[in-house]
């Protein structure tokens, strides 16, 4: 147990006890790296929506390499960077003038025009960064994906797109190609532990151990639970709150882990959902899918499983299909671990089956099975980087143009996530032709007493409520 | 103080018109510290019926400027005359500019009454005399100084004059340079900005 920590910051080694320099543990990566002369790193929004404060996290994978994310540094709070190297845009190369020696993506930037004020750039230049640093086919789609949370106002993106496409095109070595080795070990010799911190009035801990997270849940049952801290960390950095106690479970190796058995995934609480995205997209199309409009790859990158459905919000874009697929959460408390059904694990608006002495530990997801069509759609005014309007999981499985079983599960209609099971009675067994359809969408359209809020009326919910199941149905035929 | 109209305040004393309408400003060693302190402010003010739409405001007669006519071609008689006549209106939201970077200033004071205005301002001669007439000391005191901006679309070319003014008050108060920086949440609030128009359109036409 320690209460300091070490990083690499654009090579550089840096120690921070946090406890010694009376430094509030929920300091954000982005106010501590302006604060220190960093001030390529801005701030847009300070809510991890604009990506003008991106910077890439690189640490060592499981494969022995550097793996490089973008992520939002104004949500992040600093002793998430333990034993982790941060790169800014002012790291990728020495200060020069000279174009020549400027890093490829940063040269391929001035000489497509992708920059006109300037204060984006750097956001977008790390998250260009990241990419050079993953190697895959870079289509449109996969460039504009991995873009999403990066916002410009001068360019209108084509230029963006284009530097994007010269920079990976180039793909020659740079420094931190050619230093991996150098890097990796200054990492490994960084000695990691679980954290302890308390400042004045503030409580930050950060174990390593599943064990250890579950005595200290126990201990200090008021401490918030985070992991990529993308939603709490908004109550300090816009609303100014200080938070009092957090238990961070990030550092938990343990619950890292994604797994296909059979015909079921088993992905760890804390897997992030940006690997899952990379893991499903040809086992569990629906879920890539969904997984590709989830927020930004910034905050995919750090955001998990397990906090999406802690934080039991009844729009939250995932839940919907895994209780339309009838998965299951793992829990873990002091009396060991159990299984609950994913469609029992809600009670009420943001309650849940969830002990006060339990975390989550996995979560089971069967997979589409052959013979069924399975769709997740999600409604919002942009189509990234948003959250939901309303979002809606199908499952359908037919026997001879008959339904054999429909499940349809909607987020944003009420306190919580639910079945429509009126609807889903109404056509059990009955043909799956647009007749039937359209009586069930007329069930759907009062199925529901969804609020009216910034982001929609109630009347435009209940109507988008019946279209989705049209639109499945069109779906639906295709395959 | 405005870009046209003189018709803004520099803060709020009598009446506060709208959600972001600034009536006070806090100097502190930190922004955590500033904007804890804002939150100690008591204001005591009494409530009045809020206009929220241009069908409410043009009920209560309370309209920004008088009504604007677009007319072309000889209007009564043709509307008198024509064979078919159609008429709407429609009706454009507000807008936000959305600069990346925020409203910000930095206001250094000099020797007696100079003062040294870091503006991310599209007009720096229009913030030099706002910021003239609300010190009340004259324009060659002020020089304004423009870095270039984080993105500004026009939402620069009057709303950072507020921000100016308020540094330069802060800065002549405390003796100590100033720096303001809007949050997002600020900035969306306090700036004015595209508010909405309303147009009736009315249009006479034959058969040809």
């Amino acid at each position: 147990m320690k209460s300091y920590i070490n990083f690499l910051y654009n090579g550089e080694p840096v120690h921070i006890d946090f406890e010694k320099e009376g430094l509030s543990p929920t300091t954000t990566l982005l106010n501590w790296s302006r604060n220190n002369g960093f001030k390529e790193v801005k701030e847009g929004c300070a809510e991890g929506d604009c990506g003008a404060c991106t910077v890439v996290i690189a640490e060592a994978a499981t494969d022995g390499k550097l793996k490089y994310n973008a992520v939002n540094s104004c949500i992040l709070f600093l002793p998430a960077l333990d034993g982790k190297m941060v790169i800014t845009a002012a790291g990728l190369v020495p200060e020069t003038h000279n174009i020549n020696d400027l890093h490829p993506v940063q040269k391929a930037i001035v000489e497509d025009h992708a920059t006109q004020c300037g204060f984006c750039t750097p956001g977008f230049v790390m998250s260009i960064f990241a990419l050079y640093h993953t190697p895959d086919q870079y289509d449109d789609p996969k460039i504009n994906n991995a873009l999403a949370g990066n916002l410009c106002r001068c360019t209108g993106y084509d230029s963006i797109r284009k530097a994007t496409k010269a920079a990976l095109k180039e793909n020659k070595e740079d420094y931190y190609h050619q230093n991996e080795a150098i890097l990796l070990k200054a990492l490994q010799e960084i000695e990691t532990d679980s954290l302890k911190i308390q400042v004045g009035d503030q409580l930050y801990l950060r174990p390593t151990l599943i064990d250890e997270a579950i005595l200290m849940h126990g201990e200090h049952p008021e401490a918030e639970i985070i992991n990529g801290s993308s939603d709490v960390a908004l109550k300090q950095t816009k609303h100014f709150q200080r938070l009092p106690a957090l238990l961070d479970l990030s550092a938990l190796r343990q619950i890292k882990f994604f797994e296909k058995k059979d015909n079921e995934l088993h992905i760890g609480s804390g897997m992030d959902l940006e690997t899952i995205r990379g893991n499903v997209e040809s086992v569990f199309p629906a879920l890539y899918d969904i997984l590709s409009v989830f927020a930004s790859r910034q905050i995919r990158n750090v955001a998990t499983m397990g906090g999406s459905l802690g934080s039991a919000s009844p729009i939250g874009d995932l839940l919907p299909l895994i209780m339309a697929m009838d998965g299951s959460i793992v829990f873990t408390g002091k009396s060991g671990k159990r299984t609950v059904k994913a469609n029992e694990y809600l009670t009420g608006y943001r309650e849940t089956v969830l002990n006060s002495d339990e975390l989550i530990y996995s979560i089971i997801l069967p997979l589409p099975q052959a013979n069924e069509t399975v769709k997740m759609y999600k409604v919002s005014k942009r189509t990234d980087m948003d959250i939901s309007t309303l979002s809606a999981a199908f499952r359908l499985k037919l026997s001879a143009g008959k339904v054999d079983y429909i499940h349809m599960v909607y987020g944003g209609m009420a306190a919580m996530t639910l079945h429509a099971e009126k609807a889903e009675e109404f056509l059990n067994g009955k043909e799956w032709n647009e007749h039937n359809v359209n009586e069930t969408a007329r069930i759907l359209e009062s199925t529901f007493t969804p609020l009216s809020d910034a982001r929609s009326g109630a009347k435009f919910r209940n109507i988008v409520t019946a279209n989705l199941l049209k639109k499945f149905y069109e779906d639906s035929k295709e395959n | 103080m405005g870009p046209v109209f003189h018709d803004e305040v520099c803060l709020a004393d009598k009446e506060l018109l709208c959600i972001g309408h600034t009536y006070a400003v806090v100097a502190a060693d930190t922004y955590e510290q500033a904007y804890l302190a804002t939150k100690l402010i008591k204001l005591d003010a009494e409530e009045k019926t809020p206009v929220l739409s241009i069908d409410q405001a043009i009920a209560a007669n309370s309209r920004l400027q008088p009504e604007r006519k677009i007319e072309r071609g000889e209007v009564d008689k043709t509307f008198k005359q024509s064979k078919h006549i159609l008429e709407g209106q429609f009706k454009n939201g507000a807008q936000e500019h959305w600069y990346l970077e925020t409203q910000s200033c930095i206001v250094v004071p000099g020797e007696e009454l100079e003062l040294m205005v870091y503006s991310s301002t599209q007009h720096p001669s229009e913030t030099q005399a706002i910021v003239s007439e609300v010190m009340g000391i004259p324009r060659n005191e002020i020089t304004v100084e423009t870095r270039r901006l984080g993105g500004a679309f026009g939402g620069k070319e009057t709303s950072g004059n507020h921000v100016a003014a308020w540094a330069a008050l802060l800065a002549r108060k405390s003796g100590r340079p100033i720096r303001i920086r809007l949050t997002r949440d600020m900035d969306q609030a306090i700036t004015g900005k595209r508010h909405p128009f309303q147009s009736d359109w009315k249009i006479a036409f034959d058969d040809n």
